[in-house]
């Protein structure tokens, strides 16, 4: 299988605003993901799993390493790579409807998959809404759908779901699974819940506490749509290594 | 999100306000039976004064909102696009930004006797003086609003594929756009002062130089017919602003 994503011996330091102090996020890390994958990053907070997302995305430029998209090295910001971010980041001042034809709108192209997508996202009702006046759910889904419409080679998903209650992030699992199940797009989803991890990915990759390096790199092979009550044991396993320091 | 219930939430708050305006004026016809009319005239003078030198009235009150909207009018014009180089230029805005934090502390009536020197006496100077009025007002908070636009909106606009056209048109006016209309509200209301500021120094007719001429005649009512008129129109069209606002801003309703 081809590789969609690629980091290699990558590393990166953050420079203090106030002090001036190197906070090194990332030091060697080395990931891949294949064509079609869905990978979960999980690892204790502030180890480094943004970083790696807005690696990937253009948003950062390693200090070392290589992180390639399609055997390309990444060169800032790009279609091909979307981001999801936890809040949504939907324009305030745009419509669902709107929203979601964002992007093929900016590059010309008429409203492209708006429709079919709103209708696969559940969000047909609330076309003419503005974000304002949807729930926390809603609003994923407007980004989730807004994000597919530009149909990136590969979806960052930085917490998508890390708001949201537990009925709601149930369903927005769903939804996501849906959709990867129909595009076969590569994500990258970073999460804190180890069960949602084993739930949706075929690949959760554990990350040590800062600087973060892959700790475990955990295949998922159970059926979809998956039980988790019945991945107890890898859950069990994974919530294991993300508590524990070494 | 009852949208249609909003509009009948005025007419309770109408009601309070109808209640100070009578208790301010029913004070007023108290002071006013206290002294002569030459002095202070009572609300029944001065609406009779109203009603029978109406069309001298109107026609001050045009003069006075053409100078208004010609002056503010260059100010939205020049200042708007101004705010957006700035924004879209850190060296300029450098540059640009020391200047103009200079200039707009001086008050726009201190602008009047040299525009009046430079220009003349006519609608040309009134409108200097109301530009003058407007336009910091109008420039700072179109700047700060393009400040205030979240950088997650600006990352997401450009992850999505915005090119500079889509994210100034799309992302950056219409997140500045509260800022905007903060600017343009309080450039307004900075307008109709500074124009009876000009109008008061020297102005070919108007309503600061129907004021002042009220006093040259020792008529206080002429005067306060001439402060009510100009009132209403300022007050009456920032009503129409915020009418406006909500609408273009409904989406943070
Ligand atoms: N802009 C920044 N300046 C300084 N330190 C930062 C900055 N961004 C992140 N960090 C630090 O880098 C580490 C990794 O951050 P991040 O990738 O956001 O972690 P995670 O997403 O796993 O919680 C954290 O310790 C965080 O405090
Ligand atoms: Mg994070």
């Amino acid at each position: 299988m081809s590789k969609a994503v690629a980091l290699a011996g990558v590393r990166h330091a953050y420079t203090e605003a106030g002090t001036g102090r190197r906070v090194e996020a990332l030091a060697g890390l080395d990931l891949n993901v294949a064509a079609g994958e869905l990978v979960a990053i999980v690892g204790p907070s502030g180890c480094g799993k943004t970083t790696i997302l807005h690696l990937v995305a253009g948003l950062l430029k390693p200090d070392a390493g290589s992180v390639t998209c399609g055997g390309a090295p990444v060169d800032g910001i790009g279609t091909d790579r979307v981001l999801v971010f936890q809040d949504g980041a939907l324009f305030p001042w745009l419509t669902v409807a709107e929203n979601v034809s964002f992007g093929p709108r900016a590059r010309g192209e008429g409203t492209g998959r708006t429709a079919e997508l709103l209708a696969a996202l559940g969000l047909d009702g609330a076309a003419d809404r503005y974000p304002k006046e949807l729930s926390g759910g809603m609003r994923q889904r407007v980004a989730l759908a807004r994000a597919l419409a530009v149909d990136p080679a590969v979806l960052l998903l930085d917490e998508p779901f890390g708001a949201l209650d537990a009925l709601s992030r149930e369903r927005l699992q769903d939804v996501l699974e849906a959709a990867w199940l129909r595009d076969r797009k590569t994500m990258l989803l970073v999460t804190h819940s180890v069960e949602e991890a084993v739930r949706l990915a075929d690949r959760v990759i554990v990350v040590s506490p800062r600087p973060a390096a892959v700790r475990a790199d955990v295949r998922v092979d159970a059926p979809r749509p998956r039980d988790v009550t019945a991945l107890g044991e890898i859950r069990r396993t994974i919530a294991q290594m993300v508590r524990t320091p070494e | 999100m009852a949208v249609p219930g909003r509009r009948r939430a005025l007419s309770p708050r109408a009601l309070p306000a109808a209640l100070g305006l009578l208790v301010a004026l029913a004070i007023w016809a108290v002071a006013a039976s206290r002294w002569p009319p030459h002095v202070l005239p009572g609300p029944l003078v001065v609406l009779e004064t109203i009603v029978t030198q109406r069309s001298e009235l109107v026609g001050h009150a045009l003069r006075t909102t053409r100078r208004v909207l010609l002056g503010y009018g260059a100010a939205v014009v020049i200042g708007l696009p101004l705010a957006m180089a700035l924004g879209a230029r850190p060296v300029l805005d450098r540059q640009v930004g020391a200047l103009l934090t200079l200039l707009r502390s001086i008050p726009p009536f201190a602008w009047t006797p040299l525009i009046l020197l430079w220009v003349g006496v006519g609608d040309g100077s009134a409108a200097a003086v109301v530009f003058a009025g407007a336009f910091f007002p109008i420039v700072r908070n179109a700047r700060a609003g393009i400040d205030a636009v979240p950088p997650s909106l600006v990352l997401a606009a450009r992850n999505l594929g915005a090119g500079p056209r889509v994210y100034w048109l799309d992302v950056v006016l219409p997140g500045a756009a509260p800022m905007v209309f903060t600017g343009l509200r309080l450039g307004w209301a900075l307008a109709w002062m500074s124009v009876v500021a000009a109008e008061l120094v020297g102005a070919d007719g108007g309503l600061g130089q129907l004021i002042l001429d009220a006093r040259n005649l020792a008529r206080p009512d002429l005067a306060i017919a001439g402060m009510v008129a100009i009132g209403a129109l300022a007050a009456g069209s920032e009503r129409g602003f915020a009418l406006v606002e909500r609408r273009v801003l409904r989406w943070r309703a």
